[in-house]
């Protein structure tokens, strides 16, 4: 008997009553009416993607101000502590147009500054129509979290925009040092200068193996140009601030050369927050 | 927020589409106008430059009274300073060399001292809040060669142990200044015995006279009688 069951239980065969048989190890079971077959489960997100990158990515919710390395100067605290600290100018920063969502896929504020009232580019005036702005000579734009760091178009920002003790990234582009060895450029050691080195004290060594991988692996440090690119000094304190006459002092350095146009924004590593960051601190 | 410059509006410029037609020549206007210009915002700090703003601003912060200003333009590597602190503690030193910034508080002097044979250098941030004072005490006589005296460092030219050589010379000024006086006194006291001599004699002389006028008549009297 046994032996016949297995073999229905093979071939699952149905019964004539209608019920659907479903044999497992030998005993015969009826599916209960009560029981859920199966479960539409939720498609699943794919996290590789733009939208869901971009619930991820860390975001301020307020845009930065544009200005101008002016130079640096000694600062004494009230304690009578002594450090350097860099001036940055900010120089008429107004608001100029916004990105949103629904045209461009993400949030963010273009900002222009320096008035500019000769041979600017007609192609871009509208835009500064539409703010009821000057032209200006350099324009970027911050991105934001959400609609809520939009500020209004033709707003100008002034210093006193951070508040002195705060914290800001200041991104500009490092001074150009041209082509540079690798000592300098990546901070290599050097060969030894004696013990039988001749001519090669401030090469790099080897390169990489032998027969095998029998090539240089990409990526390896080498000679090449230095600097000049953009280039970011996170969480400098804010020291000064004086509104009416555009200045903003930060502690410490700040990339570029002086007169070079730099983007002074919240630090992102204290006051940056995800979407999804916010929707979390929400639920608890 | 801001005024429209209707007069600055570009002037629309003719484009040519039609052939000439009896010397004259017809054309279009553009049918998109340029944008207006909006006028700039004003210039903040009335154009001055924003960093001799702030260095201004800030001497008159740590300099009110225009004391140290006047002393990073009088102080002269070689003179010997004391430096007191908020809290009364003090330093005493050659300066070696003044760092003085572009007419900003980044100004600094470095002195330089011995203490037990060794050589002490200190760098004194000149508008420093800490600082209460600094007093020159001695400007040499003959100054070395260079505002940036470095190259006097472990030769015969550096500096000495400064306070204990003060002290000795106050010690030997004083030292000076008491036998200058003992001898002074001496010499009064010489004078006033050699006075009081003479007025001796003097009195002497004239008691010897007075006498004498006696004696005179005396002998007078005897000759009469």
């Amino acid at each position: 008997m046994s032996g016949l069951l297995n073999n229905i239980g093979r071939n699952g065969l149905t019964s004539k009553s209608g019920f659907n048989l479903i044999f497992q190890r030998g005993a015969a079971q009826i599916t209960s009416i009560h029981a859920i077959p199966y479960i539409r489960t939720p498609t699943s997100t794919i996290n590789h993607s733009v939208e869901q990158s971009n619930l991820r990515k860390r975001l301020l919710g307020r845009p930065g101000v544009l200005g101008i390395k002016r130079g640096m100067i000694s600062w004494f605290t009230e304690e009578g502590k002594h450090f350097a600290a860099t001036v940055i100018e900010i120089d008429a920063c107004e608001v100029v147009g916004h990105k949103t969502k629904e045209t461009h896929g993400y949030f963010s504020v273009i900002m222009g500054h320096i008035d500019k009232l000769k041979n600017f580019d007609t192609r871009i005036l509208p835009m500064f129509q539409n703010a009821g702005v000057t032209p200006k000579q350099q324009i970027r734009e911050f991105r934001v979290r959400d609609e809520k760091g939009l500020i209004p178009l033709g707003a100008e920002i002034k210093a006193d925009y951070f508040a002195v003790g705060q914290f800001v990234d200041v991104k500009g582009v490092s001074k150009g040092k041209g082509f540079q060895g690798v000592m300098k450029r990546h901070g290599f050691k050097g060969l030894g200068a004696s013990h039988g080195v001749s001519r090669a004290h401030r090469s790099a060594g080897g390169m990489g193996g032998n027969q095998t991988p029998g090539r240089v692996l990409p990526g390896k440090k080498m000679p090449g140009r230095m600097g000049g690119k953009n280039a970011t000094v996170f969480n400098n304190e804010v020291l000064f601030v004086d509104a009416e006459a555009g200045i903003l002092v930060v502690k410490g350095q700040i990339p570029g050369p002086n007169k070079s146009f730099v983007k002074v924004a919240d630090a992102v590593k204290a006051y940056g927050r995800s979407v999804n960051d916010l929707v979390r601190e929400a639920a608890n | 927020m801001l005024g429209i410059i209707s007069s600055s509006k570009f002037l629309v410029r003719p484009s040519i589409i039609t052939t000439i037609q009896n010397g004259t020549r017809s054309f279009t206007t553009l049918k998109k106008e340029l944008p207006t210009v909006y006028e700039p915002l004003p210039k903040k700090r009335t154009g001055e430059s924003v960093l001799a703003y702030l260095y201004q601003k800030m001497l008159n912060k740590y300099d009110p009274s225009g004391r140290r200003r006047i002393l990073s333009k009088t102080l002269r590597a070689g003179d010997v300073i004391r430096v007191t602190y908020l809290d009364r503690t003090d330093v005493v030193g050659r300066i070696i060399a003044i760092k003085r910034g572009d007419n900003n508080v980044g100004s600094n002097i470095l002195i330089r001292n011995k203490l037990n044979k060794v050589g002490v250098e200190l760098r004194i941030p000149l508008y420093s809040p800490k600082l209460r004072n600094i007093e020159v005490i001695q400007k040499p006589e003959v100054r070395l060669a260079r505002n940036k005296q470095y190259y006097i460092r472990n030769t015969r030219l550096d500096v000495q142990d400064v306070e204990s050589s003060m002290k000795r010379k106050e010690a030997k000024k004083i030292k000076e200044t008491e036998r200058k006086d003992e001898k002074k006194k001496l010499r009064d006291q010489k004078a006033a015995k050699l006075a009081k001599t003479a007025a001796k004699r003097e009195a002497k002389n004239a008691e010897h006279t007075s006498n004498s006028h006696v004696v005179e008549e005396l002998s007078k009297k005897t000759e009469s009688t």
